[in-house]
């Protein structure tokens, strides 16, 4: 039975420096519950180790988590790549990590780089300079999420840097791409975002939330059998009657899924 | 060439890091490929980009370059702009366009770096 479920994509933890200390594993979880999402991926830049904390964080509420990260390619462009579990997700930051700059993260320009577990205790601090940007170009990026099964995502594509729009001038047609992720919905009016509407591209919006009260703040609906990675990839390809709208499914559509809930 | 010197000689706005231009420059590099930057841009040296995201400022801190010349009217969001502040990392900006800017420089006995 399909049925309409929220999801965001993009969610930071403490190991983004960029983050606030607010985002430890419980705090996302609680929020993203309390906000009715339905599922949320972990994207931290260029890394992954927190990714495991919040899924086992999430392990007795109504909340399925996704493993990714928010990686930046050579061409300053910022990808969401998602994956099926950790170990996959893991061996694909051992691709990206080996191509970020030399050196270690100085805590006092960037801030702190915590990785912790699903308590929220802290395993300690990654000394990587995530904050910059790996060498790989998109492309090779892309392929190696494909390689791992994984689903590429270029991130707010309707900001003005760290967007893949902005660093290529335009959207490729036919890459490695599953879906193009934008900030504002409204942005679909303008011009350029009328060429990515019908560029063929299925269109997401996340919260990008680097603090817990952004949680909840934009959000997807799929509609699909249950909040998963396979569910969402079908979601994503429009396999079985399955979709996703940046907007509200009609009300009607709502109140025909709980009748179909309460047929169960 | 003095900081300050080229800085008045190509009309450039002050941004950040006021503080830091009395010093001798010899060479420049222009790339937008940041990841590039990190790699090829020398000590010392000038910076011209059309780039102008927080890691703008990150890399002139870390690689302790003379300054970024934001080009083509580029500027920085007030969040990139507190933290060059704060950080007193110079940063500069130009109406005018990178090969402009860079054609001037060498002009003024300015070298590539790379
Ligand atoms: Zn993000």
């Amino acid at each position: 039975m399909l049925r309409w479920l929220k999801v965001d994509l993009h969610i930071h933890t403490v190991l983004s420096s960029c983050a606030e200390l607010s985002m430890g594993p419980k705090d996302i979880v609680h929020k993203a519950v309390s906000e009715g999402l339905d599922m949320i991926a972990i994207t931290d830049h260029n890394a992954a180790d927190n990714v495991a904390a919040v899924i086992g964080a999430a392990r007795n509420w109504p909340l399925t988590v996704i493993a990714g990260m928010e990686v930046s390619t050579k061409e300053e462009a910022h990808v969401l790549c998602l994956f099926e579990d950790v170990d996959r997700v893991m061996r694909f930051q051992e691709f990206i990590q080996a191509g970020l700059p030399e050196g270690v993260n100085d805590e006092s320009f960037f801030g702190p780089q915590i990785i912790c577990d699903e308590n929220e205790h802290v395993l300690g601090k990654c000394e990587k300079l995530l904050a910059f940007s790996t060498r790989h170009p998109f492309d090779s990026v892309a392929a190696k999420a494909r390689e791992l099964g994984g689903i590429v995502i270029p991130a707010h594509i309707d900001r003005k840097s760290c967007s893949l729009l902005k660093a290529f001038g335009f959207v490729p047609q036919n890459a490695a791409i599953d879906a193009l992720e934008i900030q504002e919905v409204k942005n679909l009016e303008t011009l350029q975002m009328e060429h990515i509407k019908n560029s063929g591209y299925p269109i997401v919006t996340d919260s990008d939330a680097h603090d817990v009260d952004r949680i909840g703040s934009r959000y997807t609906y799929i509609y699909a059998a249950e909040a998963s990675f396979v569910e969402l990839k079908a979601a994503l390809k429009g396999d079985g009657g399955r979709r996703i709208s940046v907007r509200e499914p009609a009300q009607e559509v709502l109140e025909a899924t709980l009748y179909e809930r309460n047929d169960e | 060439m003095i900081l300050r010197d080229i800085i008045d000689k190509l009309g450039l706005k002050i941004l950040s890091g006021e503080g830091s231009l009395d010093i001798e420059v010899k060479v420049a590099y222009a790339s937008d490929i940041l990841s590039d930057v990190m790699a090829c841009a020398v000590k010392g040296g000038l910076w011209i980009t059309n780039q102008n995201h927080q890691n703008v400022i990150a890399i002139v801190y870390f690689k302790t370059l003379a300054g970024a010349i934001l080009a083509g009217g580029m500027m920085p969001d007030d969040e990139t702009l507190a933290k060059a502040r704060d950080k007193n990392v110079p940063l500069f900006q130009s109406e005018l366009p990178a090969f402009e800017i860079s054609g001037r420089l060498y002009g003024l006995g300015i070298k590539g770096s790379a």
